[in-house]
């Protein structure tokens, strides 16, 4: 006995009520449709339309990056704000740097105070110099 | 081209100028302008030879290969796809003006077609081939450029959806 050939890709089994759905709207769209011959002798869009806006576009991006380009160039150099002293600071900042942070002491080293400028020796305090060879 | 040969296809065209037509609006995001231009242009390459068809294929599977690739191929330069400005509205003037008893149909037919636009386009297109075209999941992965497997998933993905989109209009 031979097996009966199968569809190796069987069709699935079409669901009738969206066929029925489809069908509506293939109803529809054929009222609307232009007839072939309506179609054929329409004027076929130009390909301008779409040059045009393309070039509008290209235009449109030029000119902005021109404008860009001069109002950059032509502007000005920024005045650099003044340094804020603790005299012109605001009271804010004032605050702040007359009461500092209770942690800020460990941002500093051991010994940064005697570290942190050239030692200085007395001036009385007389140097023996090394005898010459 | 020879006139006879262009005679022929001018004839083939005709005859399947009723599902072209749907295709095409399924093609341009069912805005009827857009799917004018698409398929006028597609039955120029046609006529002009720009594109020929081999025998290899059916004519309308062809065809509506054609037709697909000529949508694609416009609304890459299309400013109105980009804007998303295509509309269900009929801009076409149509040649039979829509009885009032079909009013109910009408409003199932635009629902359709809105949960349809909700779907991802290889979804959209496998079940308008499908449903629509009355074509087999062969010939719509063949139009597709895909596998059949491929064709077969996308068409129970979109059926499933189809569905839940369907559904609380249904209920």
């Amino acid at each position: 006995m031979t097996e009966p050939n199968r569809d190796p890709d069987p069709e699935p089994e079409r669901d009738p009520v969206l066929h029925e759905r489809f069908r509506e709207l293939r109803a529809r769209d054929a009222t609307r449709a232009p007839s072939f011959e309506a179609l054929r002798a329409r004027r076929r869009p130009s390909n301008l339309r779409w040059l045009g806006a393309g070039g509008a576009a290209a235009i449109a991006l030029a000119a902005s990056v021109v404008l860009v380009l001069q109002t950059t160039r032509s502007s000005p150099p920024r005045a650099v704000p003044p340094l804020t002293t603790t005299a012109t600071a605001p009271p804010t900042y004032a605050a702040v740097r007359l009461e500092p942070a209770p942690l800020d002491f460990l941002l500093e080293p051991p010994s940064s105070q005697f570290f942190g400028r050239p030692p200085e020796f007395d001036p009385a305090l007389s140097i023996p110099k090394e005898p010459r060879r | 081209m020879s006139d006879e040969r262009a005679g022929g296809l001018d004839g083939e065209l005709a005859a399947l100028h009723p599902a072209s037509w749907g295709w095409a609006l399924a093609c341009a995001g069912r805005d009827p302008t857009r799917a004018a231009d698409v398929l006028q242009e597609s039955y120029a390459k046609v006529l002009e030879g720009r594109a020929r068809w081999d025998g290899r294929s059916a004519f309308k599977t062809w065809f509506f290969g054609v037709v697909r690739f000529t949508a694609r191929e416009q609304a890459r330069f299309s400013v109105r796809s980009w804007l998303g400005l295509a509309s269900d509205a009929p801009e076409v003037p149509s040649d039979m003006p829509s009885p009032s008893s079909q009013l109910g149909r009408g409003q199932r037919a635009r629902a359709l077609a809105k949960a349809l636009a909700k779907l991802p386009d290889r979804q959209r297109e496998v079940l308008h081939l499908a449903f629509y075209e009355d074509l087999t999941l062969r010939e719509a992965a063949e139009i597709m450029g895909i596998s059949i497997g491929s064709a077969r998933q996308h068409y129970e993905r979109g059926k499933e959806r189809l569905r839940q989109l369907l559904a609380p209009e249904a209920s």
